[in-house]
């Protein structure tokens, strides 16, 4: 994530070299989708955001000035981008998912460890919903996209310790929330 | 402050990007634009599909997926009580309706019920991948002759680079793209045939000054400069500040030659010289490249029956997305579209059209208390269902997942049964069902 060595050289050449691209690809790929996985709570809508996000990576890319902010927090300035320009299309309303309607349900029991997943997955979704939008973003960026404070810092511009501060009051709210 | 509060918080976090479906396509789709660096991005992509208004549909038309929740078909339940009422292959009963079953669950966080994996079409092409292949093959892919160029400037070394094609709402389009080992220039024919004849393919967008010429004595538009902001982002074109652009309809297909900086006599002269590839199968060899609705001949093709549009709509209504359940069922969504957008996700701003098979399985609706009336459609029975719930939730996660009403009209037509969703009022929707043709 930081502006190393190794990966300012991809940058630099992923323009013009596949390999190059897919190096940078394979490494942010998971932190990309898993942030927008959490930040809009859908797999399908997340595809599409990742998508988007990485086509205009590419687009954008030879504009990219490693001096004025490591690649990572250019990186998700563009997918905190995509992901408010989808709400703001969205309009105010999401239907109800596809995804819940688009194999027909099984009589079978589904096993217990997947049914225990997908309830604390559920739990956990329906408790970030009760946070800020800012406390939400900065939960996502730390825990789903793996990111340090110093780095939330650099995608925000909140202060390092301000980041730290939305941390752990979120956190304990997430905690609180999933007690009760 | 806690630390333990942020570990326990972290183990919560799983990694899902794993599950992502898109994850090999689109690695293999970025890389070869990278390859290919011809290759039409998005901008120009979009391009082919017409104009920049139609290129905003196409870009609502990626939230097709939650769209089309409204009304997929609830699959068939056993605990159905009474059944109410009986049209066609759908059977009404008294339970509750879908969206306030899964309403319910979602808002006391219950599991989902098992699903069964939505499985991937191994043969569905990659969309914007760029082959090399011939004329006559690209013809194939299509099922009509695609046309080549005999001249190509000698400005430079323009050669073939690659071909493509794709199926938008109304139109088949190939796609050939010619690379330029000198010049920092791309040239590219579009051709595209309407899945509907009458269909206008091109627009010539508000922002351009056109010029009216010939081309082989047909009447031709000429757009100079136009500055395509998507094509030109793409290139990163420091060199050029828009695209040079020559529409005109010739043999029953639109014609679209775009290059940064060919004159207007050069691209005449490569338009007039356009051949047609000779020999080709009359039907398509190849899937499509589908952007996110299938075409309505294809509709058809894939069902087995011809899909019924209707020729009445409200104003500013227009087709949003279409597809289908196996053979079972073609849906078909339309979405109030004004001011270069498609106007929002109101449940008033949709109408859902889903035309069954008969014969076929029959679909349990349930419409809990909802009430039932008789209707008539062209002179046929009809059932008219007032306030029926579906379900959504606002965006932003705050709040609970509610329902809103809306109805539901019910016929049987041409051995069809055909189930319209819309809130609108009982006459408009009757109007819009007596509408429906399969011309």
């Amino acid at each position: 994530m930081d502006a190393l060595v190794e990966e300012l050289h991809w940058i630099a050449q992923a323009v013009i070299e596949p390999s190059a691209f897919a190096a940078i690809y394979d490494h942010y790929f998971p932190k990309i989708y898993n942030y927008a996985r959490y930040r809009v709570q859908d797999a399908q809508t997340a595809d599409d955001l990742t998508a988007q996000i990485f086509e205009r990576a590419l687009r954008e890319l030879s504009s990219y000035q490693p001096e004025r902010a490591p690649f990572g927090a250019w990186l998700f300035g563009i997918a905190r981008h995509a992901i408010e320009d989808h709400y703001r299309a969205q309009k105010r309303r999401r239907w109800l998912s596809l995804d819940l309607l688009s194999g027909h349900a099984s009589s079978d029991p589904p096993p217990e460890e997947i049914a225990a997943e997908r309830e604390t997955h559920d739990r956990l979704l329906q408790a970030l919903a009760e946070l800020t939008n800012r406390e939400r973003d900065v939960i996502a960026l730390k825990f789903a996209a793996g990111l340090t404070n110093r780095q939330i810092a650099g995608v925000t511009g909140l202060g390092e310790s301000h980041v730290g501060v939305i941390l752990h009051r979120a956190a304990r709210r997430l905690k609180q929330l999933l007690e009760e | 402050m806690d630390d333990k509060d942020l570990s326990d918080v972290a183990r919560l976090f799983t990694d899902y990007s794993g599950e992502s479906r898109i994850r090999e396509t689109l690695r293999h789709d970025l890389l070869a634009r990278i390859e290919h660096p011809a290759a039409p991005p998005k901008g120009v992509k979009t391009m082919l599909y017409g104009t920049p208004r139609r290129r905003l549909a196409l870009a609502a038309s990626t939230l097709v997926v939650i769209m089309m929740t409204v009304l997929v078909i609830p699959p068939l339940r056993s605990w159905a009580q009474d059944v109410l009422r009986q049209i066609g292959v759908i059977t009404l009963t008294d339970e509750p309706t879908y969206a306030e079953k899964e309403v319910e669950r979602l808002n006391n966080h219950e599991p989902a019920p098992t699903m069964v994996p939505v499985e991937t079409d191994p043969d569905q092409p990659t969309c914007g991948i760029l082959e090399p292949f011939d004329v006559t093959e690209a013809s194939a892919r299509v099922g009509f002759p695609v046309y080549e160029p005999s001249y190509l400037p000698q400005s430079g070394t323009f050669s073939l680079t690659g071909r493509d094609s794709l199926l938008g709402s109304d139109r088949i389009v190939s796609r050939s793209v010619y690379g330029n080992s000198t010049l920092p220039d791309t040239l590219m024919l579009m051709q595209a045939k309407p899945t509907d004849p009458s269909t206008q393919l091109w627009e010539t967008p508000d922002d351009a000054t056109a010029t009216d010429i010939t081309i082989n004595d047909l009447p031709a538009t000429w757009i100079e400069n136009y500055p395509d902001d998507e094509t030109l982002a793409h290139f990163q074109s420091s060199v050029a500040t828009g695209v040079n652009l020559l529409i005109w309809e010739q043999d029953g297909y639109t014609f679209l030659l775009e290059s940064f900086f060919l004159p207007q006599n050069q691209m005449i002269q490569i338009a007039e010289s356009l051949m047609a590839a000779e020999n080709v199968p009359a039907e398509a060899s190849e899937p499509f490249c589908q952007i996110h609705f299938l075409g309505r001949e294809q509709a058809g093709n894939l069902t087995g029956m011809p899909a019924y549009e209707p020729t009445y709509l409200p104003d500013d209504f227009y087709l949003w997305s279409r597809g289908r359940d196996e053979t079972r069922a073609i849906y078909t969504t339309y979405q109030r579209y004004k001011d270069g957008w498609f106007e929002g996700y109101e449940v008033e701003d949709m109408i859902h059209l889903i035309q069954f098979r008969t014969g076929d399985e029959t679909e349990e609706i349930a419409i809990g208390d909802a009430p039932i009336t008789d209707a008539i459609v062209n002179g046929q029975p009809a059932v008219w269902v007032a306030n029926w719930a579906i379900g959504y939730q606002p965006v932003d996660y705050t709040e609970e997942w509610k329902t809103v009403d809306t109805n539901l009209l019910i016929w049987e037509a041409d051995g069809y049964t055909f189930m319209l969703q819309a809130a609108r009022s009982q006459d408009e929707m009757i109007r819009i069902a007596e509408s429906l043709s399969a011309e």
